[in-house]
């Protein structure tokens, strides 16, 4: 490494604290969260040459953007291998646990009516109703759909009013604000 | 009438069933999504996908809290250093060396050590070179992928264009941007690794008045297998303008 290379790279040793924070911020434990600050600076090495030295945070936070993405990815494709595991061993065992058959099937279908009603929505209410449902903030909503809250707020509204059309009054209460 | 919480719970089932039959988007297609370089429809289709995904979502949007990380006691930040240390000293140095010293004979040993010592560690030395310091065998020229909409030219469903290891190449990457771009830059992708991994990237790439992007590949240096060229546009930030797909096969 060149001594100028060294100098850069140190300074940008000087947030490891905050690149660590970044991982734990984003759910993962201390020690995934330090190994993976340690691939940010492995990676940030091997492209030295192309760092002009400005923005450390902001390209410290794109590169620990990257590994966390392709990290999640990793997760989420070793966890349906899991899953795929899981459920070749679940179907010779008994639970406790386990939702009555009955209650799992009424809940599936549920799942399914609204699915299938969901599906039917147009691209731009269906996406505004897919966040709303994963817990979204108004705010995060917008922010990544880049919707004013006017808009957002009266996609939501035609959404619901499409899907009491498509589910009729047991949809009373769903997504409502009171 | 079933209740709120019931359709709760229905609405987060579907999601969780959602995951299992939509893929996690790539990392390459989720930035190009926020820095707005994408197509209208490809945009859509891609904020749907990401729904599935709040978590990814998140790491693009989320402020960190600046005082996350605070609490690591200084031996461990000192341990963390001194790996970070040990992975990147010997076999990393010596593969950002310059293509130009690499070609030099006193620097042979030295490059082919480092070659050696990255495909031990299953990395990929990938050297281009300007065009001045060697004589390429063959020319190719390369067409974006197509599959980017109305912002790619180039024959739409262009096969992988096809090298062979151990060749030395010109690239010539046909691409015609709306408007020009203060500068150009090039990444190289291994999209044989899952998930695929950026391995090389090069600032300041010069674009020729015929509209391409000429490139020299170093063929000898890439083991068989399926890479992704992605050109981006930088004019404040960088932007994705297209992507070229290649195939390596072996000699």
């Amino acid at each position: 490494m060149t001594d100028d290379n060294e100098r850069r790279f140190e300074e940008l040793f000087g947030y490891y604290r905050r690149v660590v924070g970044f991982f734990r911020h984003h759910g993962h434990s201390d020690e995934d969260a330090r190994d993976l600050a340690q691939e940010v600076y492995v990676r940030v090495f091997e492209h030295m040459d192309t760092y002009r030295g400005e923005a450390k945070w902001n390209y410290l936070e794109q590169v620990a953007r990257r590994i966390a993405l392709n990290a999640f990815r990793d997760r989420n494709a070793a966890k349906r291998k899991a899953d795929l595991v899981s459920d070749e061993k679940l179907a010779n065992v008994e639970d406790a646990s386990v939702v009555p058959a009955d209650v799992a099937l009424e809940r599936q279908a549920l799942s399914h009516r609204l699915g299938t009603a969901i599906e039917q929505l147009d691209l731009n209410l269906r996406i505004c109703v897919l966040y709303y449902l994963q817990g979204f903030s108004y705010h995060e909503i917008e922010q990544t759909l880049g919707l004013s809250e006017s808009t957002l707020k009266s996609r939501l509204h035609d959404a619901r009013k499409r899907l009491k059309q498509l589910l009729g009054d047991d949809l009373a209460e769903f997504g409502g604000d009171s | 009438m079933i209740s709120k919480p019931d359709w709760d719970v229905a609405g987060r089932d579907w999601i969780a069933a959602g995951r299992e039959r939509v893929p996690p988007p790539t990392p390459e297609k989720i930035e190009a999504l926020f820095l707005g370089s994408l197509p209208q429809a490809e945009a859509d289709r891609l904020r749907e996908q990401l729904a599935y995904y709040p978590e990814m979502v998140r790491v693009m949007t989320d402020p960190v809290p600046l005082d996350v990380g605070a609490d690591l006691p200084e031996e461990e930040v000192a341990a963390d250093l001194e790996r970070i240390r040990r992975q990147i000293n010997a076999p990393f140095a010596a593969a950002v060396r310059t293509p130009s010293r690499r070609r030099s004979p006193s620097w042979s040993f030295v490059a082919t050590a480092a070659a050696i010592a990255l495909l031990a560690l299953g990395g990929i030395a990938v050297l281009l070179h300007s065009r001045s310091e060697s004589i390429p065998r063959s020319t190719k020229i390369l067409y974006a992928d197509g599959d980017r909409g109305g912002t790619t030219r180039g024959a739409a469903g262009q096969p992988p264009i096809e090298l062979t290891a151990g060749t030395e190449y010109l690239l010539k990457l046909v691409f015609w941007p709306e408007r020009p771009y203060r500068q150009y830059r090039l990444e190289l992708v291994d999209a044989g690794m899952t998930p695929p991994r950026s391995i090389w990237n090069r600032n300041g790439v010069q674009r020729e008045r015929d509209g391409s992007y000429p490139v020299e590949l170093a063929g000898d240096e890439l083991k068989p297998g399926r890479y992704r060229l992605i050109l981006y546009g930088v004019q404040e930030r960088p932007e994705l303008l297209a992507t070229y797909s290649i195939r390596v096969y072996a000699k």
